[in-house]
């Protein structure tokens, strides 16, 4: 990051944070978040997480992670286009 | 299920940690949730400008994104340490579930006809207030202790494992609840 300068009488922080360094880190997440979430669903099947709550619960968790991984790619996108 | 049973053992009830240990955990992550709007504000008022390449209220906006979606993995674990961290009673023996994390789990058994001691130990005003507390099994020799913390209903618990013991052949058992005298082996159960 580059130092802090001063101009008039604000701080300006520089933040060069890409389009192309957000993608990477977007990828990044899917990667971690897809190996965490393999190793939920083989808990929640293996160790005997019953019917109805292994259902709710995975229902919930995916619906959020990929919610939540289609608005990042929207924003990201969005961002792209404003750089 | 990584549990085998015996021929003729059949599961009485499984006993879980109160609801509340695992809302006041997830309640950290939904509080963390307004964690980088609070910074939001608070740099907001501070002389500072931020130069992105893009509209900084979108990187801002990504940028929580991956927040909230840490968050929410955070919140599956709590519940899956939570919901796998069990004590399963049998008409045999208890079975003692300890899941640490998702890489470390103690499964460990205790024959019924073993189990000397059972006391409960209830601290604090929400613990009284909302029902929950910690129990524990003790044997006659060395082997280990059996706890279960923040237990719901821990006299409940009590009194379900006792009546596991009456109706499966155990004869001495002694109870102790916390603050209380036990009682002698062969007294009436409380």
């Amino acid at each position: 990051m580059q130092p802090v300068v001063a101009r008039g009488a604000d701080i300006v922080i520089p933040l060069p944070i890409t389009a192309g360094v957000l993608w990477g880190v977007f990828v990044l997440a899917l990667l971690v978040v897809g190996a965490i979430s393999w190793m939920f669903v083989h808990h929640w099947g293996y160790y005997g997480v019953e019917g109805n709550n292994r259902v709710f619960v995975k229902g919930l968790y995916f619906t959020a992670c990929i919610g939540l991984f289609v608005l990042s790619a929207l924003l990201i996108s969005a961002y792209a286009l404003t750089s | 299920m990584s549990i085998s049973f015996d021929q003729g053992e059949v599961v009485l009830f499984e006993v879980r940690k109160h609801w509340f240990v695992l809302v006041a955990e997830l309640g950290f992550c939904v509080l963390g949730t307004l964690l980088p709007m609070v910074l939001y504000a608070v740099v907001s008022v501070l002389p500072l400008t931020f130069s992105t390449p893009g509209n900084g209220l979108l990187l801002f906006a990504v940028c929580y994104t991956f927040w909230v979606l840490a968050l929410i993995v955070v919140m599956a674990y709590l519940w899956t340490d939570y919901y796998l961290d069990v004590w399963v009673v049998t008409n045999q023996r208890v079975i003692d579930i300890e899941q640490r994390g998702l890489f470390s789990r103690e499964v460990a058994t205790m024959q019924l006809s073993k189990i000397q001691d059972i006391a409960t130990d209830v601290r604090g005003f929400i613990a009284t207030m909302i029902g929950f507390g910690d129990v524990r099994i003790q044997t006659a020799g060395n082997e280990r202790e059996f706890v279960i913390r923040g237990v719901a209903y821990p006299d409940k618990v009590r009194a379900q494992v006792e009546a596991a013991l009456e109706s499966h052949g155990a004869i001495a058992i002694k109870l102790n609840t916390a603050g209380q005298a036990a009682v002698p082996p062969g007294e009436p159960l409380v």
